[in-house]
């Protein structure tokens, strides 16, 4: 009787040495946004979340973006992670407003795996100036004392263009290894400018040549100096790509829906009322058999004369800035609704104002209510430039017609075929075709504009070569 | 008379006619005041038409179903009291037009055919809450306070629901979104009135002179 739990207590301890294992390894979740941990506000920052031992979880990240007057306004981004068990990566871009709170978690099957949040002392709009060097507190001193500079190791970089959305200048002095050229063209092409300091070393001699046969991508440039021309680089002006896109807003895209006149709707109600009356007065029983079937017809005929036929109005206005032959694609999109509804996109967006909204890696939802509008603006992109300078001409490599060209110091230059190259003139005519104000005023001379459709083209002239009949 | 006659001849009569010029007239004001005049701003005017209907189908209902019952049960006609329910549900049917100009384009989130379907039954049912009103009040002599008790009737009916948070018998909160315990209350209030008004009476003499 005495071994009885002797025997269990030795039962127990076996199944506990199975058991402990399991137990030891608990999941690790690693989240890192922004650059090492530095987000900028109101842009697309990289998010990179790695897991270990987890087959499948959700990464949960709640945003209030709402004021004190306006109360809370939550941003909630949802992406199912499908990592499969051991070491898994998980990568996106993610739109992050100016916050008043932000936390994440990871949730597993029944359980929180891992969560975490993010302080609003990190709340900053600066751009970054990132560093790939070993030594980087060479080059410190070249950035303006309030320039956000920072170190990174060239392996972080992602390759892919809106997760440098935030980014003012890449800076590569060649002491560290080489980065990804998909990630130095993303972030050229995204508006950065990327600087390579000589001398390279020998490692780096696929970047030289890169940047040895294109100078400029996109909103952005592939620049060389030396380590005396870091200070001057640094300090120009990028193109304002949130400016621009910003800019694509103007003229009204979402017009109401033109509503009947006033005074023949009362016209025609009165009436009615009048006629209702006087038949239920003066026709007995036939009157009233009358006035029903009136009330009948007049109530077909206001539905079907006042519904309108499209209760969503959804319209679009794209922007490609391009340089060389690769742009960046910024995508308006605008909504009119008359019913409340739910809206949703297959496309990571973001809303212009910070109203409540779910958005993942490819979707966005949106509460509308009754008669509102509302204006998102999708994750930009890379993509091939149509419009673009070459030796002193304007060329279309696009598949379709680019009409009202317009270089700004020039003026009008008509429309541009496919395929066909122009060599801009100084024009008499200063009118500036419908829709160019908001852009152009951003934009410097010699400065290339077209339009397909809703589709705005902007060409950026390449610094080196300026545009003939311009001043220098 | 058939049933078509007997109801024409109510609504041509001056004091349900009156009445029905003055909700006309509401209806209309409603509808001009709130008909937006710039094209930007976004079309509310369902909102007033179809309270200030509910509102107006509501009064009338306490109004006739109360006045019309008499004290004595002896005394009570049904007829009458069936032609008037009649005459007012006729009113909410020819009234329906105003209230789907404005639905049009206003988009409220509410189905059409419950806000059109939610005012007959509120009248129906409002009726048979007006004859126990007519009732209680006769019984306790006070008859003449008709007309201060069916408006404090309707606005005791929406504070009751205001106190107490619920949603059953104020009608301007069935019109804000789709309220099945409202419609239970009143469809059942209805039936209750229905079985009175069409159960025939033991001693009835004024049957049949409505």
């Amino acid at each position: 009787m005495q071994r009885r739990p002797i025997r269990a207590t030795l039962w127990l301890i076996c199944a506990l040495a199975f058991t402990s294992p399991v137990w030891a390894q608990r999941a690790q979740v690693t989240l890192e946004l922004g650059f090492d941990g530095e987000v900028v506000a109101d842009s697309w920052n990289p998010l990179k979340l790695t897991t270990r031992d987890i087959t499948a979880a959700q990464l949960v990240l709640t945003l209030d973006q709402g004021t004190l007057r306006e109360g809370e306004s939550l941003a909630i981004y949802q992406a199912d992670i499908n990592a499969g068990g051991g070491v898994a990566v998980f990568e996106d871009d993610l739109y992050l407003p100016s916050w008043r709170s932000l936390s994440w978690r990871l949730l597993g099957a029944d359980e929180v795996l891992a969560s975490g949040t993010l302080d609003r002392r990190n709340l900053d709009a600066r751009p970054l100036n990132l560093i790939v060097s070993a030594a980087p507190s060479r080059w410190r001193d070249q950035f303006e004392n309030d320039a956000r500079v920072m170190t990174i190791p060239p392996s972080i970089l992602p390759e892919r263009l809106a997760a440098f959305d935030g980014v003012s200048s890449l800076t590569i002095d060649g002491s560290a290894s080489m980065p990804n050229l998909e990630a130095v063209l993303a972030a050229a092409t995204a508006g950065a400018k990327v600087i390579l300091i000589d001398p390279l070393p020998a490692s780096h001699k696929p970047l030289e040549a890169l940047v040895t046969r294109q100078t400029q991508a996109g909103a952005g440039g592939l620049y060389r100096t030396s380590r005396d021309g870091l200070a001057n680089l640094v300090t120009q002006l990028n193109v304002p790509t949130k400016a621009l896109t910003t800019a694509l807003l103007t003229p009204t895209l979402n017009e109401t829906p033109d509503l009947p006149a006033q005074f023949p709707l009362l016209v025609a109600s009165g009436a009615y009322l009048l006629l209702v009356l006087v038949l239920v007065r003066l026709a007995g029983a036939p009157g009233l058999v009358a006035s029903a079937a009136l009330a009948l017809l007049a109530s077909l005929a206001a539905w079907s004369y006042l519904r309108p036929s499209t209760a969503l109005n959804f319209q679009g206005r794209s922007l490609l800035i391009s340089s060389g032959n690769l742009a960046r694609r910024d995508d308006l999109r605008t909504v009119f609704t008359l019913p409340q509804t739910t809206l949703t996109l297959p496309e990571a967006a973001r809303p212009f104002r910070p109203v409540p909204h779910s958005y993942g890696p490819d979707t966005f939802e949106l509460e509308l209510n009754r008669w509102a509008s509302e204006a998102l603006f999708l994750k930009p992109y890379v993509t091939t430039a149509s419009l673009h300078w070459e030796g002193g001409e304007l060329l279309n490599t696009g598949a379709a017609l680019l009409n009202d060209v317009y270089v700004q110091g020039l003026g009008p230059q008509g429309a541009l075929e496919p395929g066909s190259r122009l060599t801009p003139s100084s024009s008499e005519d200063t009118l500036q075709p419908d829709g160019y104000e908001g852009l152009l005023e951003l934009l410097p001379d010699g400065t290339a504009l077209a339009r397909d459709g809703g589709i705005f083209h902007i060409g950026l002239a390449p610094p080196q070569n300026p545009v003939a009949g311009l001043e220098p | 008379m058939n049933a078509l006659n007997l109801l024409s001849h109510r609504l041509a009569r001056s004091d349900l006619l009156q009445l029905a010029t003055l909700f006309f007239a509401v209806l209309f004001f409603s509808f001009v005041i709130t008909w937006p005049s710039a094209p930007s701003a976004s079309n509310d005017t369902w909102f007033s038409v179809a309270q200030a209907r509910i509102l107006c189908l509501s009064l009338l209902a306490l109004g006739y179903g109360s006045a019309l019952l008499e004290v004595k049960k002896s005394q009570v006609n049904k007829v009458a009291l069936r032609v008037a329910l009649g005459a007012l549900l006729c009113l909410a049917l020819l009234s329906a037009p105003v209230e789907v100009m404005s639905y049009a384009l206003s988009y409220p989130s509410l189905p059409l055919p419950y806000s059109l379907g939610l005012m007959l039954l509120d009248t129906y049912a409002l009726f048979g809450v007006g004859m126990l009103l007519g009732r209680l009040l006769g019984i306790i002599r006070l008859r003449a306070l008709l007309p201060l008790a069916v408006p404090a009737v309707l606005v005791g009916l929406i504070m009751a629901d205001l106190a107490l948070g619920l949603e059953l018998l104020n009608p301007l909160s069935a019109l804000s979104q789709v309220s099945l315990a409202h419609l239970g209350v009143m469809a059942t209030i209805a039936v209750v009135t229905s079985l009175y008004l069409f159960t025939p009476s033991k001693i009835s003499p004024k049957e049949s002179t409505p």
